[in-house]
């Protein structure tokens, strides 16, 4: 596909659609790699490279559709990415100590922004395939079977990463996990 | 809450751990993205799509090709119809330019000769169109024609037939001309003079049949400084 050439009108319709929705992709990839610039960008790019092989079709798209499919386009490179990074065990994310949290007006939105902002800070101290697995099961609604064959790791990992990050999860939103008191703290 | 799948806590727990990741990637991404440079991710883009472009490159090559293939024969077709080496080979440069910085919108090599074809037709036309003295210089004698229909090249060899040529009505010598000389079938030729196959036919057989009626006048009438192996014919 990247070995295709790309007519100039193409080319054109292309670089309009970077222009319009590179920025939120870059938003939406940076979530995803909990910060990795330089990682969101090559995602951002290579987004772009694959619409580019696809344009044929694309380009009839609806703005809404393209966006979704660039979107979904982002997810499945940052699992690839996942992948790679998680074999190699390294690649950690760098962790931003000073991330505002969004500003809030009512009680209970800033009540729940603080969670939120602890749910984040413990998502950015995963350990990088458990934050894959995680990405993948509540993000992407993966099952822990595909999410196991897309990371080519064992159903029992997986379900071990799910259990863990369940965990941890569960002590940043402490006094808002409203099954806190089903189940007790586990490990 | 007896949804399917494995324990229920662990479900409903999974749509409240579903609602706190997409909040987060919500909030987090608009933070991201005011930090995203977009001038630098548009230029590195832009960079790519040039080093995959498709038209730039592929003009330089066909057009090169073309012009190693059919410089010659455009030439000869300019030559013949305006008569002058040298505004024939700017003609047929200017046409392979034009060609050239047209390229995006022509698709692929074929349509490229036709083109390249009409745009000689065209220029050689209006040169003609402003040149107000009618033939000062002598014209060249062109090079070999193809080998078609032999009859009619024969014909066209003939000195008679070559300086009845001139005199022709423009559209019957660019027929004759593109038919024979540069050797064309019907269709390319309706196609570099933007006219019909029948008008073609017309033009062309309009034009031999002059051409003809040109050289029997002139084996008719007193050979001027006799060339071939006649005897002297006076008794």
């Amino acid at each position: 596909v990247s070995g295709e050439r790309i007519p100039k009108d193409y080319a054109e319709e292309l670089g309009d659609c970077f222009a319009a929705y590179a920025p939120g992709l870059f938003g939406y990839a940076c979530a995803l790699t909990r910060g990795d610039h330089a990682l969101a960008d090559d995602l951002v790019q290579a987004a772009f490279v694959a619409a580019a092989g696809h344009w044929s079709t694309m380009r009839y798209l609806r703005d809404p559709q393209r966006l979704r499919w660039l979107q979904t386009t982002v997810g499945n490179l940052a699992i690839t990415a996942f992948r790679r990074n998680g074999a190699l065990g390294d690649r950690l994310p760098q962790l931003e100590a000073a991330s505002r949290p969004a500003p809030a007006d009512t009680h209970a939105d800033a009540v729940s922004a603080i969670a939120l902002q602890r749910c984040w800070q413990a998502i950015q101290a995963l350990p990088p395939q458990q934050h894959a697995v995680a990405v993948m099961r509540w993000l992407f609604a993966m099952t822990n079977t595909e999410i196991a064959a897309r990371l080519d790791i064992a159903d029992g990992t997986v379900a071990a990463h799910v259990s863990a990050v369940r965990g941890k999860l569960r002590a940043a939103l402490g006094p808002y996990d409203p099954f806190r008191s089903e189940d007790g703290p586990s490990s | 809450m007896m949804t399917a799948g494995n324990d229920t806590a662990g479900t409903r727990e999974d749509e409240l751990f579903t609602s706190v990741y997409q909040q987060i990637v919500g909030t987090q991404a608009a933070q991201y993205e005011a930090a995203y440079d977009a001038s630098a991710g548009l230029e590195r883009f832009t960079n790519w799509l040039q080093d995959h472009a498709a038209p730039e490159l592929a003009a330089d090559q066909v057009v090169a090709e073309l012009y190693s293939l059919h410089y010659r024969p455009l030439l000869r077709l300019a030559t013949l119809l305006v008569r002058d080496l040298p505004t024939a080979e700017n003609i047929v440069l200017d046409a392979f330019i034009a060609t050239h910085r047209g390229w995006s919108r022509l698709g692929d090599a074929d349509d490229a000769l036709a083109y390249l074809r009409q745009a000689v037709v065209n220029r050689c036309r209006s040169v003609l169109r402003h040149r107000t003295v009618a033939d000062t210089n002598p014209h060249e004698s062109p090079p070999e024609p193809p080998g078609i229909d032999h009859a009619v090249l024969d014909l066209l060899q003939l000195p008679a037939a070559r300086a009845a040529l001139d005199g022709l009505p423009r559209r019957q010598r660019e027929a004759i001309v593109l038919r024979y000389y540069s050797g064309l079938p019907e269709d390319q030729v309706a196609a570099a003079m933007r006219i019909s196959r029948g008008a073609v036919k017309s033009h062309t057989a309009r034009g031999l049949s002059a051409l003809r009626s040109a050289v029997e006048q002139a084996a008719l009438s007193p050979a001027p400084p006799e060339d071939s192996g006649h005897e002297p014919s006076d008794p």
